[in-house]
């Protein structure tokens, strides 16, 4: 390894870190991380603590788990890698889809389709959700329904429906019909809750009905809160279903 | 070991900064700071900041995403080894 001041002085030189701007990067170095076991970290200054963060919410074994390295080491021994596009496939991937069908099928879902990531995935996901209802008779069900406050990745299926605006504006225009809704936020989200503090609940409808929470009041008079509950059920179902049921050519 | 959402609650009693705690169930913990509980205002931004730098001088690497702390329960309850997570 190249000594610490190499590794600080040339951290932002040649890289760029997901998610800032070079020159942020420059202004506040990161730490540096060069060692880890179980669940703590060492940097490149020689301190040492609990990572409370697990990698970035991944390292759910903790760092070099010993089960997991065997696992690693002997796979690589027998078979690195081999393709599984149309025509071959491997006996490492037909047991962990048989693994994974055995741990998800109690929510419904009974196949696996490798990605090399969560934008991947969240991009064949997309893909899928059209080719499934174009497959079905139904090519006019295209629009993707997010919740404001959504993350789904950085590529660009999943970049225009992400919430949160920092993430797609700069790489605007967006995937055709993406749609956001609103998503139960209850804390400080005092922009939410200024019309009348009243919740969450029925600033999420205002915003549903009015696509703002300033210009909300008006509407919300009008509207429809106890309407809504009396035709029966939850309004963010209810509106989900205005939108994505039959095929609309308002897009 | 104190249970991390434990341990976060000790945290929510003595700072008033800390304004909302989740957690408790699965995996994730988070704490949601604020300048003022009352009125909900945001803390400063740098203040988070500072949170993240004293608590990993103090021993634990934290995340700060705006003015929220995460932290997984995986890594803030167990004290493992290697190998022993």
């Amino acid at each position: 390894m190249k000594d610490s001041n190499f590794l600080k002085e040339h951290n932002v030189r040649s890289m760029w870190h997901p998610m800032a701007y070079p020159a942020d990067s420059l202004a506040n170095p990161p730490t540096i991380v060069t060692g880890g076991a179980g669940v703590r970290i060492t940097d490149v200054d020689g301190h040492e603590v609990v990572d409370g963060v697990s990698g970035l919410w991944n390292v759910n074994l903790g760092y070099s788990c010993q089960p997991i390295k065997d696992a690693l080491a002997a796979q690589l021994d027998q078979l690195p890698y081999y393709s599984i596009v149309r025509g071959t496939s491997n006996d490492a991937v037909i047991q962990l889809a048989e693994e994974l069908r055995a741990f998800l099928e109690p929510d419904g879902l009974t196949r696996a389709f490798y990605t090399s990531g969560g934008s991947d995935s969240v991009e064949t996901a997309l893909r899928l959700a059209r080719q499934y209802h174009k497959t079905r008779g139904e090519a006019g069900r295209v629009k993707f329904l997010s919740l404001k406050t959504g993350y789904h990745g950085t590529h660009f299926g999943g970049v225009p429906i992400n919430g949160n605006a920092n993430f797609s504006n700069a790489y605007e225009p967006p995937l055709a019909g993406c749609r956001h809704i609103p998503a139960p936020y209850t804390p400080v989200a005092t922009h939410l809750m200024r019309p009348n503090r009243s919740g969450w609940r029925c600033c999420a409808w205002r915003y549903w009905r009015t696509g703002s929470p300033f210009r909300a009041r008006a509407a919300s008079r009008r509207s429809s809160w106890s309407r809504c509950w009396a035709r029966g059920g939850d309004p963010a179902a209810r509106g989900l279903a205005d939108v994505a049921g039959p095929p609309r050519d308002d897009r | 070991m104190i249970p991390p959402h434990e341990g976060l609650q000790t945290l929510q009693a003595r700072h008033e900064t800390i304004d909302d705690l989740r957690g408790g169930h699965g995996l994730m913990l988070a704490l949601e700071l604020v300048g003022n509980r009352d009125t909900k205002a945001p803390i400063d931004k740098p203040v988070a900041g500072r949170v993240q730098e004293e608590t990993y001088r103090a021993g634990a690497m934290v995340r700060v995403s705006a003015r929220n702390i995460t932290v997984t329960s995986a890594g803030a309850g167990r004290g493992g080894r290697a190998g022993n997570p």
